[in-house]
């Protein structure tokens, strides 16, 4: 059962070969026996009433939605009224959520199963889900690497069977990296296509929730639900979206993909091998490919670090020992309450992203650092519309390395300069997705990316399901050693 | 612009409302000079004809939402989770500090 | 208060804060209504909640142009809003979302009259953002209060081109009148909906360059600013005066009404680094032409051009204009009966001093009387007919604030008092008997006195007690003097 796609327990379900409570039951025994370190809770109550309610709701004749009986994992940014929302962070370890993300809204609407909270770095900074407050997440593939970041818990709870979709958020690769750390697929799609109504906001003009999957139908179908324009979010994106689950034809038969040469060097080499293997597929495919250059993008990583950093340190001054989150119990006047519970409440890694935020919107540093990061971030965007004058759509590693160890990298700078190829996509509100590729050496799993440009979606989406038929790097599965049953 | 240091972190820690012991102040020190550091590959590029870009898609406009009521968050479940409250007020130590001295 | 400061002169900028009176908040759609018990109006956004996005509320968007519009400013086609960061408790986001680089209106202008003298203050801008929830001290503990917090505001910044602080009052004042008239806010002073900041300095006459300023700010009523602005003009200029050479030190004040003083809260050197930077979660307010264009073609009468029209088509005093535009429950109160009403003279006359007198002598508003302002018009109506006499008319208002649902017509014709003399063959008698009686008038109203014809028309109002009516005794006495 712990293997099989969603869109086939739609299948099961709706020809009564399985209910929604049984698969409920025992996706939540598995869920909540994994040692993984994937998820942060395990939502059974509400998962098995809404399961009773939906198995009543289909037996009266009822229809039900596109995602009827499948369970999903949500990362624990994500607003689940009434459930607990830690963000990965000590300071809202009793943060119960008020409302219901217009993406939960959406799920349940489709009569998904929603059945755990994943874990994920600290209010999502981070690559490797270290910094998360709580636990290590490890790589099901071998449990010394981990398994990206920010949506670690995410990500490596559908590569080990605990679900077969889930949901992280994306500012800089953090749905695409760990995707490609642990061999699935992660999706990022066109800023504002995906309400963020909900999400707690990391970097606001850069965010978005983006869903993984072990198959690219799968992958199109939650696509397909949550890409719908919201009224809440002004920066949702008001037309409708393609039906992603209906629209991919699997052939790229005359596309054009543009390989940018120039930010091939310095990879691993087990990766560009396996770049190379991909592009020669898509070639038998019957794509072209265009050399392309992006000559401003090995200054996105500074101008991430810049931009994010400094909407963040807006975005989190809300958590402030006043309302919601914990208050130091060492606070006596105000100064201390807000002093005291947040240098208590956050970790290291967002203590120093609020710093470096605040910094760079100060007086007298505004202009050199945010005013500056703001322009480079315009010529990157142009790098691309140049780009896709001449291609339709561009591939390129998800990430240099593969999967590290747990621990293995220190330097601040080594760690953001592992998003590299990722931040790009944020950075111009493209649609990006990591498509399984190929393996290591070592039996690690390699991401390459594939990167439409704005609200071309599908066209993104297309390109891994023509690869989904000449390959079966998407359907090999971690050895079971990383995952107790 | 001369290096970041101790002195600059402090003057951080009070805009964002932190008060950290001496050991994060001094790896937060070290590991923000070097972020700062590698900051300085932007030098390299002209952008002085170059507008900032603050909304990545073209064309988006603020949309206007209806003068209708039809959100409503009940008090009990505002203050459920709340450090300290009174009746229905949410509570803070006395503030005497005006608005903008805190 | 005089505007002399001798050798110095003052030079004050005003910036007014206006709640908007739109439904919901600004950027959230629970309810805009304050004054329950505490948080019981409250929502996502305005309280912060992770993961709450704001969404300009579109209401707050019209009322703001309307106000541009009114002031002659222009409407900024696309603007911006910005992240001001704070620390406060009764700020949720602790950044407030306003517009700093780009506000929605440049410009505009005011002409008022200032103590008789036609005055004209120019606006710099005006922009939208969000106020801040409130805060309650109680002896060991402040409780934080989110019902007001998002709240809409428009804050309405002048040029510093204020001399005094009656021009102060006077500006204000006049912006008061167009925000009631343009319908963006019920300016209830009480009720702080408007709040009011001023910058003042001072420098000797010919100077050209600006000395530092002091801030006094959250003043809440006319009267209280302009004591607040002369303490501080005054006491910059005994400042300047025992050091000709010195500088004041910028800074925030607040006024203290008891010791008459402004005192310092805080000096500038330490003040806030905002950080402002372009707000992410609001692409740019674009207006279309044509939303601005409705909104303009439907922009109510301004006050100006209303007492203009009291003044110069409907032939009210200037005084009583004033009187009318300035009180706005009264002027609509007016404006409603006067549509029906013969003469809008009279009408205000009987509305301004006669039902308001009665309503002052037990403390009400005319409005309270509920009396419908067409009754009033009524009754006027009924004096113009002839059909009954001023004397009558005020025994008949006496009983239409006793009982505000009954018509002066269903009071006059069911009361013996109220019917009027019409009976024309024995008015015609007492009106000859006069003629008769009186022939050294008639021969000097044939001379062309008319103060003679008024003589003869008061003997018949005496011998009938005043129960005849007016045109019908002039009618008769005409004609009976011409025969």
């Amino acid at each position: 059962m712990f293997t099989l796609s969603a869109t086939d327990i739609v299948k099961k379900f709706k020809a009564k070969e399985i209910s929604a409570v049984e698969i409920t039951a025992a996706f939540l025994d598995r869920a909540e026996k994994e040692n993984l370190g994937s998820l942060l809770s395990v939502l059974r109550t509400r998962a098995m009433k809404r399961a009773k309610d939906l198995d009543e709701k289909f037996l009266s004749g009822k229809s039900v939605g596109a995602l009827a009986a499948v369970p999903v994992i949500i990362k624990d940014n994500i607003m689940i009224d009434g459930e607990i929302c830690t963000c990965g962070s000590r300071f809202l370890e009793n943060y119960t959520a008020t409302y219901d993300a217009t993406v939960i809204k959406d799920l349940e609407n489709e009569d998904a199963i929603i059945i755990a909270k994943s874990n994920m770095d600290e209010f999502a900074m981070g690559s490797s889900t270290a910094t998360s407050a709580f636990k290590r997440c490890d790589n099901p593939w071998n449990t010394d690497y981990t398994p990206g970041g920010s949506s670690g818990g995410s990500c490596a709870a559908v590569a080990a069977g605990l679900a077969p979709i889930s949901l992280g958020s994306d500012t800089g690769g953090s749905v695409r990296q760990p995707a490609a750390f642990c061999g699935i697929y992660g999706f990022k799609p066109t800023y504002g296509r995906v309400s963020r109504y909900g999400l707690v906001a990391f970097a606001s003009s850069l965010d978005q929730i983006g869903p993984f999957a072990r198959n690219i139908d799968d992958l199109a179908l939650i696509n397909e639900v949550i890409a719908k324009p919201c009224q809440k979010d002004s920066t949702s994106i008001q037309t409708p979206a393609e039906k992603t689950s209906k629209t991919l034809s699997g052939s790229i038969k005359g596309l054009k993909i543009g390989s940018p040469t120039d930010m091939l060097e310095g990879l691993h080499p087990d990766i560009l091998s396996a770049y190379n293997a991909f592009i020669n597929t898509c070639k038998e495919l019957g794509a072209e490919i265009v050399n392309i250059s992006l000559p401003h993008n090995k200054y996105s990583v500074p101008v991430y670090y810049i931009l994010a950093p400094a909407e963040a340190s807006t975005n989190l001054a809300r958590f402030d020992g006043i309302r919601y989150t914990k208050r130091s119990s060492n606070a006596k006047s105000l100064a201390e309450v807000y002093e005291l519970s947040r240098s208590e409440g956050f970790g290291n890694e967002v203590v120093q992203r609020i710093l470096l935020g605040t910094y760079v919107l100060s007086a007298g540093f505004q202009d050199a650092y945010y005013r500056k990061a703001q322009k480079v971030r315009a010529k990157i965007c142009e790098d691309f519309e140049i780009a896709f004058k001449t291609c339709d759509v561009i591939a390129f590693p998800t990430t240099p390395f593969p999967a590290f160890k747990h621990g293995s990298i220190t330097d601040p700078v080594a760690m953001y300069k592992q998003d590299i190829f990722t931040i790009s996509a944020n950075m111009a509100g493209l649609p990006a997705l990591s498509i399984p590729s190929g393996f290591t050496k070592e039996g690690l799993p390699i991401g390459i990316q594939v990167q439409g440009a704005q609200m071309e979606d599908g066209k993104v989406l297309n390109v891994a399901k023509a690869f989904e038929s000449k390959t079966n790097y998407h359907t090999m599965r971690p050895s079971e050693k990383g995952v107790s049953l | 612009m001369s290096k970041f240091n101790s002195e600059d972190l402090k003057a951080l820690e009070k805009l964002a409302r932190l008060k950290l012991d001496i050991n994060r102040e001094v790896a937060l020190t070290e590991n923000i000079q070097k972020i700062l550091g590698y900051m300085e590959l932007l030098n390299e590029i002209d952008t002085h004809d170059t507008l900032p870009l603050t909304h990545v898609i073209k064309g988006m406009k603020a949309p206007l939402g209806k003068d209708e009521v039809s959100e409503h968050l009940p008090v009990e479940k505002f203050l459920k989770g709340a450090p300290a409250r009174v009746g229905g007020f949410l509570k803070v130590p006395v503030v005497i500090e005006d608005k903008e001295d805190v | 208060m005089s505007s002399n400061y001798g050798e110095f002169e003052a030079i004050i900028g005003l910036e007014i804060h206006c709640q908007l009176n739109t439904k919901t908040k600004l950027f959230g759609r629970e309810p805009n209504n304050f004054g329950a018990e505490p948080n019981a109006n409250i929502g996502f956004v305005d309280t912060g909640q992770p993961g709450a996005l704001p969404v300009i509320n579109e209401e707050a968007v019209k009322k703001a142009v309307r106000f541009g519009l009114a002031v002659g400013g222009k409407i900024r086609e696309i603007s911006y809003f910005d992240r001001k960061s704070y620390f406060y408790p009764d700020c949720p986001f602790n950044y407030q979302i306003t517009q700093f680089y780009k506000p929605i209106i440049d410009g505009g202008s005011i002409t008022c009259d200032v103590d008789g003298e036609q005055m004209h203050f120019t606006i710099e801008h005006t922009h939208m953002e969000n106020d801040s929830g409130k805060l309650v001290h109680f002896p060991d503990f402040t409780g934080v209060d989110f019902n007001r917090s998002g709240a809409p505001l428009i804050e309405i910044v002048s040029d510093p081109c204020i001399r005094s602080p009656r021009q102060a009052s006077a500006y204000a004042s006049a912006i008061r009148s167009i925000l009631l008239y343009m319908n963006c806010s019920d300016c209830n002073m009480q009720e702080g909906h408007l709040r009011m900041d001023a910058n003042i300095s001072v420098r000797l006459k010919g100077e050209k360059e600006l000395r530092p300023k002091a801030e006094i700010k959250n003043m809440n009523s006319f009267h209280n600013m302009e004591l607040a602005i002369e303490a501080e003009i005054q006491s910059q200029i005994s400042f300047y005066r025992k050091n000709p050479d010195k500088r004041i030190k910028t800074g925030t004040y607040r006024f203290d009404l008891e010791k008459q003083k402004t005192i310092l809260m805080r000096a500038k050197e330490t003040a806030n680094d905002y950080r402002y930077f372009p707000e992410p979660d609001l692409p740019p307010l674009v207006l279309e032409p044509s939303f601005i264009k409705e909104i303009k073609e439907s922009l109510p009468e301004l006050p100006v051009a209303k007492k203009e029209r009291f003044i110069h088509t409907l032939g009210l005093s200037k005084y009583f204009a004033d009187l009318l535009v300035d009180d706005k429950l009264l002027c609509d109160y007016f404006e409603e009966g006067q549509k029906i009403c013969k003469n809008p003279k009279a009408y205000c006359n009987w509305l301004v001093v006669e039902f308001a007198a009665r309503a002052n002598e037990i403390n009400k508003h005319i409005k309270e009387l509920q009396i419908p302002p067409k009754h009033v018009a009524e009754l006027v109506n009924l004096i113009e007919s002839g059909r009954i006499t001023g004397k009558m008319a005020k025994e008949i208002a006496d009983l239409m604030c006793k009982n505000p649902n009954l018509s002066p017509e269903a009071i006059a014709s069911s009361d013996e008092r109220f019917k009027p003399m019409n009976d024309t063959s024995a008015l015609e008698l007492i009106i000859e008997k006069i003629v008769t009686d009186n022939p050294e008038s008639i021969a000097d109203y044939k001379d062309g006195k008319d103060k003679a014809f008024q003589f003869l028309v008061g003997q018949v109002m005496q011998k009938t007690k005043g129960t005849a009516s007016p045109p019908l005794v002039r009618e008769i006495l005409l004609k009976k003097i011409g025969e």
